[in-house]
């Protein structure tokens, strides 16, 4: 019974960190929403300069942002009663990396190439950790999983699902029947065929493959409390065959000769980065390129129903004992990832209050700024996963390369369906022809 | 600071460090310096990755305003708009 008292104590509510993540979220969209931030810094691309990333006065408000979010999260890390004496430090060492993170992900060719901030941010930490080592005091404020909940409740803000019934029935045959078949052929693939040890893993890698790759990735790791390790895997994995696919894909279609409704279609339902299916559905024309960005947004609305579904089915069934009784509703709601919470609260409050309050282009601002904030937590998160993990764990998970099995026979799985469901929806046998 | 330093696992020291850090480097100027050699479909596509500005997350509000007006238009998909309560 005073376990019970204990597990449903008030006190979570500035105790916890899944509760931080949403005050966290919370406080940022309503200082961009109340006009206190008006502009979130952003890093500049460049060329064969680095400092060119820091023109027109960004330095100042980078490091402004820099002692910001670092104030805002030590007030977290004093309530929550954690390792706060030596958190600043820290914090500020881990922003400086994902500074640079972010620096050498806006050079030019990477840009193009997709070598990302959360590749850099995994690489720096990981360099830390596997040379020199990571210091105790830097360990204490390496808060990845509070930076990712946290980016997680500003992404939730994002998906607005008034939109969702306005995107239109080719694309949502697409990418809502698609998916989801998917995710379940790569569980029961990875689980029961390949026989994962990690079921983590495999719902991260299909969730990652079928929906949008990182940003997926993440969502789902935190909802069924994945290791580090295990994200780390799947970041690393889709951001590799996205490129791959990014060049493969557009060529396959031309010689192929398809449509370019039914082409942009497929490459939006099968191409994991949002960014490179817009690039590589150009390449098909401008027709291809918006119904393949139209269909890769209509998949990416479902980050937020397969991290909330992920994260009951570990808490009822996956990561229950058997042999256990049926967990009660209270039970439940004690182990419930409460930062899901937060990000389905978001979406709710933005899609159903803001958005007829506001109307669409004060509602567009306020998103574009809270991205850039969810960009830096994000970014801090992947830093700190890097400073924390080491190549050996890394090495482990690979156990004989069934999560790389896992992926391309998953991916192969989604890219023949998809063509299969783009035929139908875009090449005039289920709706008309779009073009 | 041999202290300090116990927090992780780790090999190579600081040369190790060095190392990975001129790695980076020699890795930016070696794409820095093939990249404009790309050409044909390749080519093309990571030009426009560059030059396009969408994140790889779940936004449909986006800086990519021509999907935006395409979204709204009613009937390019065979389907009229379906209005979801008062909006």
């Amino acid at each position: 019974m005073a376990e019970k008292e204990k597990r449903q104590s008030w006190s979570d509510l500035w105790l916890h960190e899944d509760y931080w993540a949403i005050w966290f979220g919370a406080i940022l969209i309503l200082v961009v929403a109340v006009g206190l931030v008006e502009a979130v810094p952003k890093i500049g691309k460049w060329t064969g300069n680095p400092l060119d990333a820091f023109s027109g006065g960004v330095v100042l408000s980078v490091a402004a942002l820099m002692v910001g979010l670092g104030l805002l999260t030590w007030i977290g890390m004093i309530l929550m009663k954690l390792e706060w004496k030596v958190y600043l430090g820290g914090f500020l060492f881990i922003f400086l990396l994902s500074i640079l993170s972010y620096v050498l992900a806006s050079q030019a060719t990477m840009k193009a190439w997709g070598v990302g901030y959360a590749i850099w941010g995994l690489f720096l930490g990981l360099l830390i950790s596997n040379t020199v080592g990571t210091p105790e005091w830097l360990l204490k404020s390496a808060r990845s999983e509070m930076f990712i909940k946290t980016g997680l409740v500003l992404l939730g803000a994002e998906i607005l699902f008034s939109k969702i019934l306005k995107l239109g029935g080719p694309g949502l045959v697409v990418a809502w029947i698609v998916t989801p078949t998917v995710i379940i052929f790569m569980w029961y693939f990875g689980t029961r065929f390949l026989k994962m040890s990690s079921k983590k893993l495999t719902i991260i890698v299909a969730a990652a493959t079928s929906v949008c790759g990182v940003s997926a990735a993440i969502a789902t790791a935190a909802a069924c409390r994945a290791k580090k390790e295990e994200l780390t895997l799947a970041v690393g994995m889709t951001m590799i065959f996205t490129v791959i696919m990014m060049i493969g894909m557009p060529a396959l279609a031309k010689l192929m000769g398809i449509s370019p409704a039914v082409g942009g279609a497929w490459l939006g339902g099968t191409i994991d980065s949002t960014g490179a299916v817009v690039a590589s559905g150009a390449l098909l024309g401008e027709n291809a390129e918006k119904v393949a960005a139209v269909v890769k947004m209509i998949q990416n609305i479902l980050i937020g129903f397969v991290a909330f579904v992920v994260a009951v089915a570990w808490v009822t069934k996956v990561d229950r004992d058997p042999n256990a009784p049926k967990p009660s509703l209270m039970e439940v709601w004690y182990r419930f990832p409460k930062f899901i919470l937060g990000f389905v609260l978001a979406s709710v409050v933005f899609s159903f209050l803001l958005l007829p309050l506001l109307g669409e282009n004060d509602v567009a601002a306020i998103l574009k700024q809270t991205k850039v904030f969810r960009g830096w937590f994000f970014c801090l998160a992947f830093v700190s996963i890097g400073l924390e993990s080491n190549f050996k764990e890394l090495a482990g998970q690979m156990v004989g390369g069934k999560p790389i099995i896992l992926y391309i026979v998953g991916q192969s799985f989604n890219i023949v369906l998809t063509l299969f469901a783009a035929w139908l929806a875009f090449g005039g046998i289920l709706f008309d022809k779009v073009f | 600071m041999g202290e300090i330093m116990e927090g992780n696992r780790k090999s190579g020291g600081w040369v190790g460090l060095f190392l990975g850090l001129a790695a980076v480097a020699a890795f930016l100027t070696f794409a820095h310096w093939i990249s404009p050699e790309l050409s044909g479909a390749a080519g093309e596509v990571f030009q426009n990755n560059m030059e396009q500005e969408i994140d790889a997350t779940a936004l449909i509000y986006t800086d990519y305003g021509d999907v935006r007006e395409f979204l709204v238009e009613d009937g390019r998909y065979g389907i009229e708009l379906v209005p979801l309560g008062p909006f």
